[in-house]
């Protein structure tokens, strides 16, 4: 494989991951804010 | 309808907006001589980012010895959280890196010798360290205390980290001035300007998670204290 493909795969794979890592980074704290809320709202619903 | 964005939101929005607009840059005004030099941006800026983090944690660790509130444990720990995915973006994108550069693509992704990075993957792991510890203990209070202490312990590997390239052996550049030497290719006001771009837009990505992060601990600590008053009406 030319050098040029294998430049353009390294940096796609590294541009993927950035946001890859961005992305978690989103979602964990909202994903988990959601399910405590949900159980939160349960315990309240079986006073 | 009305659409009401959250103040924290803006944050987000504000950091994407900018990381978008580097990209822009990095293709329009960056020119390098292989298109795989672009990786300097992303790994640098993530270096700095875990390197920032890390610094926080340590703060709020010092900080919560020193008032015992649980606000400064909570950062240390959220600080540590964001590090670590950095970090381990740094490591990766700097082993592909050295495979394309001084590997040419011969599948030569990492050297124990080499001191950057071999002192970076301490530097992970030890943090990695520190979240599997600080998730093993139940009690609060000693939980705090004693993550605290070990993210203190933990700090030198930050420095070390850094400093690996300068003072031992290593084939990792530092941008440099001095034209021909590794790193002077980064010596540029305008690469220089498109990185520092991408230092902001990240490190206000890096203010957002913390709060989002902190909001969470706030929604953890409610749903303990439900639960807990719920075992004391069952008894």
């Amino acid at each position: 494989m030319s050098e040029l493909i294998l430049d353009i795969t390294t940096i796609s794979i590294s541009y993927v991951l950035f946001w890859l890592v961005i992305i978690i980074l989103i979602l964990y704290p909202k994903l988990s804010k959601r399910k405590v809320q949900r159980r939160l709202n349960r315990l309240n619903q079986n006073k | 309808m009305t659409f009401k964005l959250k103040k924290n939101s803006y944050l987000l929005i504000v950091s994407l907006l900018l990381l978008i607009i580097n990209l822009l840059l990095i293709f329009g005004l960056a020119s390098f001589e292989r298109i795989v030099y672009i990786i300097f941006f992303y790994h640098v800026s993530a270096a700095w980012l875990s390197y920032f983090s890390f610094g926080v944690s340590l703060i709020g660790h010092l900080l919560y010895l020193k008032q015992k509130k649980m606000n400064w444990s909570n950062l240390g720990k959220n600080s540590i959280i964001v590090g670590v995915f950095f970090v381990a973006f740094t490591l990766i994108t700097g082993s592909l890196w050295f495979n394309a550069t001084s590997g040419s693509y011969n599948n030569i992704y990492w050297q124990w010798s080499d001191a950057r990075q071999t002192t970076t993957l301490i530097l992970l792991l030890s943090y990695i360290a520190y979240l599997i510890f600080r998730n093993f203990i139940e009690d609060r209070e000693k939980k705090a205390k004693l993550s605290a202490i070990l993210g203190i312990v933990f700090f030198p590997t930050v420095p070390l980290s850094y400093l690996s390239a300068i003072i031992f052996t290593s084939l990792h550049p530092l941008i440099n001035p001095n034209p021909g030497e590794p790193g002077s290719i980064y010596w540029d006001s305008i690469k220089l300007f498109i990185l520092l771009f991408n230092l902001v837009a990240i490190t206000i990505l890096f203010f957002y998670l913390i709060r989002e992060l902190k909001e969470l601990d706030i929604a953890k600590q409610k749903l303990q204290e439900r639960l807990y008053t719920k075992m004391e009406e069952g008894r």
